[in-house]
């Protein structure tokens, strides 16, 4: 909810970038695109990088960005005590879903997907609010790994047994798989709806 | 990191290697795969046979490539190319001007991760209308070599890419939803000189062409100034 004399742009999404630090032109791919999405949505935001997350009070939601495939970095980053005490919205994109996941019990496996892939809604899915009235979509993988979850997580979208979609049981987290910010910017829209009245 | 860039003649391929450039990679080379047909969805453009003119200027050697252009197996040519780079110029990445095309990345993705390779693509996704300006503020001399959608006729035809361009391209976006970067294939383009050019590109003759909504601005004589 909003304080007296606050209004939305007070409130910020942070977004996380988390490609390689010595190639820096990765975030014109990975972060960028994201980042215009969100400012669409006159949604203010700032981008930092992993090493430099600091969560204010103004943060209403979080998104994770993915990184392109040759990049590993982020394999000797952690992710989740950077996020201590924080309860609010999270959206991890590829590998920052597969970071999300991973830490919290989740189990990594070799698994190469490159392109379009059809992406079905569980019935769970259905009834969540960023997957709602969504049924059967194509979504834009690119990835190296895929994340069987922890019981703390629920597939809400899968593409076979490949889990593309995943919520937390206890906070308002979110993993995709795929890349939204191609063809499906209605979810990154969506996760900015629900960071706002969350 | 020494990269390969696949060029294509148009702005985006030279715009994706600046790019490359100004955040301190190098373009070891660029790739420029000829393909004999013209109905290709990877690698067809008009006037891709200067690209020679385009590498000659930038003092960056380039791989040529024929291919017969068949869907598909035109990537088995590409991946020969690659690898020729790799063992030539020991490039670790490949860059790309994709901006929006999903079925142009995935296939160039596939390539680069078979080969353990890097893969760019700097312009993907980007504001289209910010990367025209970004072009014309930067230097790129960029004509207007194929068009290919509706209303865009004959009068594009070799037209460059500046403001007043832009601004026409905006207006027709706007009623007609054409990509502004052409994108969607809606028109074709040809770089005559870059900031990373020694000499710029003199067309000297020309021939067009326009029937059933299309048309080409070839390029039948060029030279460097």
């Amino acid at each position: 909810m909003l304080s007296p004399g606050q209004n939305w742009t007070d409130r910020m999404i942070l977004i996380v970038d988390l490609t390689n630090p010595e190639i820096r032109i990765l975030s014109d791919q990975f972060v960028s695109p994201v980042y215009r999405i969100v400012h669409q949505c006159d949604q203010e935001t700032v981008a930092v990088r992993l090493e430099q997350i600091c969560i204010s009070q103004s943060c209403i939601g979080i998104i994770i960005c993915g990184t392109a495939l040759a990049d590993s970095w982020y394999m000797q980053q952690q992710l989740i005590p950077l996020l201590e005490g924080w309860k609010g919205p999270v959206l991890g994109i590829s590998t920052g879903m597969q970071m999300l996941l991973s830490e919290t019990g989740g189990e990594l496996q070799n698994y190469t997907g490159i392109g379009m892939t059809s992406v079905h809604v569980t019935d769970i899915g259905k009834k969540d609010p960023l997957m709602k009235g969504k049924e059967e979509f194509s979504g834009y993988v690119l990835h190296r790994y895929v994340t069987t979850p922890s019981p703390e997580w629920v597939p809400l979208a899968t593409s076979g047994p490949t889990v593309q979609v995943a919520g937390h049981c206890t906070y308002p987290w979110y993993g995709v798989l795929f890349y939204p910010e191609v063809r499906n910017e209605w979810m990154i829209k969506r996760f900015i709806a629900f960071a706002r009245g969350f | 990191m020494k990269v390969g860039a696949l060029l294509s003649g148009g702005k985006d391929s030279l715009y994706a290697a600046w790019r490359m450039m100004q955040t301190g990679h190098e373009v070891a080379c660029f790739i420029t795969i000829q393909s004999r047909n013209p109905e290709s969805y990877m690698f067809h453009t008009p006037n891709i046979g200067l690209t020679r003119l385009q590498a000659e200027s930038a003092g960056i050697p380039l791989v040529i490539v024929e291919t017969d252009g068949i869907k598909e197996r035109e990537l088995d040519d590409l991946t020969s190319a690659v690898q020729r780079c790799v063992r030539e110029y020991g490039i670790e990445g490949i860059v790309t001007g994709a901006i929006q095309s999903v079925y142009q990345a995935s296939r160039i993705e596939r390539i680069c991760h078979q080969e353990n390779l890097w893969c760019f693509s700097p312009l993907w996704l980007c504001d289209q209308e910010s990367y025209l300006h970004s072009l014309v503020s930067e230097g790129f001399e960029v004509i207007i070599a194929g068009v290919f959608a509706e209303p865009l006729d004959e009068t594009w035809l070799g037209l460059k890419i500046d403001i007043p361009f832009i601004q026409r391209m905006k207006t027709i976006n706007d009623k007609y939803h054409l990509s502004p970067a052409g994108e969607g294939g809606e028109y074709e383009s040809f770089v005559c000189n870059a900031p990373f050019f020694k000499r710029k590109i003199i067309i000297i003759e020309t021939k067009t062409w326009f029937e059933h909504g299309a048309g080409g601005y070839v390029i039948t004589r060029a030279e460097l100034d």
